[in-house]
């Protein structure tokens, strides 16, 4: 029975294949690269200008503490704003703002592709060299069992095909579930918006050190035109690598609405538009690199 | 609004900066002087406040974010590995001495 069964692959294929129930999902898995892309090109412009909000941030709160007046006191609640480890506190939600946009992008992909299938899949296998040895011991009592080891070895190649299939088509159909809560939600819109709601105010914050030059009552005239030179440059400066953030978060949007869209009535994008799509992303960071690194020179 | 406050700020302390020239007297300079430091003071406290505002709208966002990825993490491999037992099922058929 045992070699019946494995001379008829299709046999264990069409099993596997009955436990679906149902059709293929309709997964964007080039519109989730696409936002998985943009998702990882906005957090590389993203850490820069993180990194230097934390530290303006800190500055910040310090200088409130130091003109406190009286005794000096250490108030805990107030450590991440003094430690040298971490990020200041508004800056640390940001950054999680973006961990989680890249923890998103990468799960989803995942889940669509069928990447986490593999692990199931060897599960089964173990199951099967498991059996195999169980029927040894048989065959070794009954004589007339020999050659079952063999035959279920072949039973799990040939039955590898229809589990892979199987789950590979319900993680695309947890994928697209996946999609369907996260389109109804808004969640990455919210996120997004969030985020670049949020530039005018890291704008004054990451600002606050020039402008505080500009207002040095005992500064001579002199000083004070220097100052407001170095305000307007740094101004300038930082609205460009503000502006780059922006347009990559509202690519990150824009990505996701693509694939939400394509969820629905089916994936358009061809390879070679993809390939293109992520070579501007690439440019994007490169630009907002180039950017950032500009704040910080006297031209 | 918080933005109106730092703009009207941002003018007293031009206000102050451009009437410093005119004032020598060393007890106005010291009102001066405190004055401005007042307003910095208000500036910074401002801008931190609405910084962190915006963070906890930024976290509010992510938390629910979150809530999608851990039911991706948690439901996708349930349903994969009820499948998996499913087809297990079908090749345990294989170890029922009874079917060989």
């Amino acid at each position: 029975m045992v070699r019946r069964l494995c001379n008829k692959p299709l046999l264990l294929v069409a099993i596997a294949l009955s436990l679906l129930g149902g059709g293929c999902a309709n997964v964007p898995t080039a519109e989730l690269k696409f936002f998985r892309e943009g998702v990882v090109a906005a957090n590389t412009a993203a850490t820069p200008i993180l990194d230097e909000l934390s530290a303006s941030e800190r500055k910040l709160k310090q200088a409130v503490v130091a003109r406190q007046k009286g005794a000096a006191t250490f108030v805990w609640q107030d450590a991440a704003y003094f430690a040298d480890v971490g990020d200041a506190p508004a800056t640390t939600i940001f950054r999680r703002g973006h961990n989680v946009l890249d923890r998103f992008s990468d799960v989803l992909y995942g889940v669509a592709t069928g990447a986490n299938a593999k692990g199931d899949i060897d599960g089964v296998e173990s199951l099967v060299v498991e059996s195999a040895g169980l029927l040894s011991e048989l065959s070794a009592l009954v004589p007339v069992l020999g050659g079952s080891e063999v035959a279920a070895k072949g039973a799990f190649e040939v039955a590898r095909p229809g589990l892979t299939l199987i789950a590979t088509q319900l993680s695309r159909r947890e994928a697209k579930r996946a999609i369907e809560i996260a389109v109804e939600n808004q969640i990455v819109g919210k996120l997004t918006t969030a985020l670049i709601t949020a530039t005018p105010l890291m704008f004054n914050v990451l600002i606050r050190d020039a402008e505080r030059a500009t207002q040095d009552i005992d500064a001579s005239d002199d000083i004070i035109r220097v100052s407001r030179t170095a305000y307007a440059g740094r101004a300038a400066k930082l609205r460009i690598v503000l502006s780059n953030y922006v347009i990559l978060l509202q690519r990150v949007d824009a990505a996701w609405n693509e694939a939400a869209k394509a969820a629905v009535t089916g994936s358009t994008v061809s390879v070679a538009v993809l390939t293109e799509r992520v070579m501007e992303l690439r440019v994007a960071v490169v630009a907002t690199r180039r950017a950032y690194a500009d704040l910080h020179t006297g031209r | 609004m918080l933005e109106d406050r730092r703009e009207a700020l941002l003018a007293q302390a031009e206000t102050l900066m451009a009437s410093r020239s005119s004032i020598t007297d060393p007890a106005d300079r010291a009102r001066l002087r405190d004055a401005m430091q007042a307003i910095q003071h208000e500036l910074d406290v401002l801008v931190l406040t609405d910084l962190i505002a915006a963070a906890a709208a930024c976290g509010r966002a992510a938390d629910a974010v979150q809530e999608v990825i851990d039911m991706i993490n948690q439901h996708a491999p349930e349903q994969i590995a009820q499948a998996v037992r499913d087809s297990r099922e079908n090749l345990d058929r294989l170890r029922d001495p009874a079917v060989v």
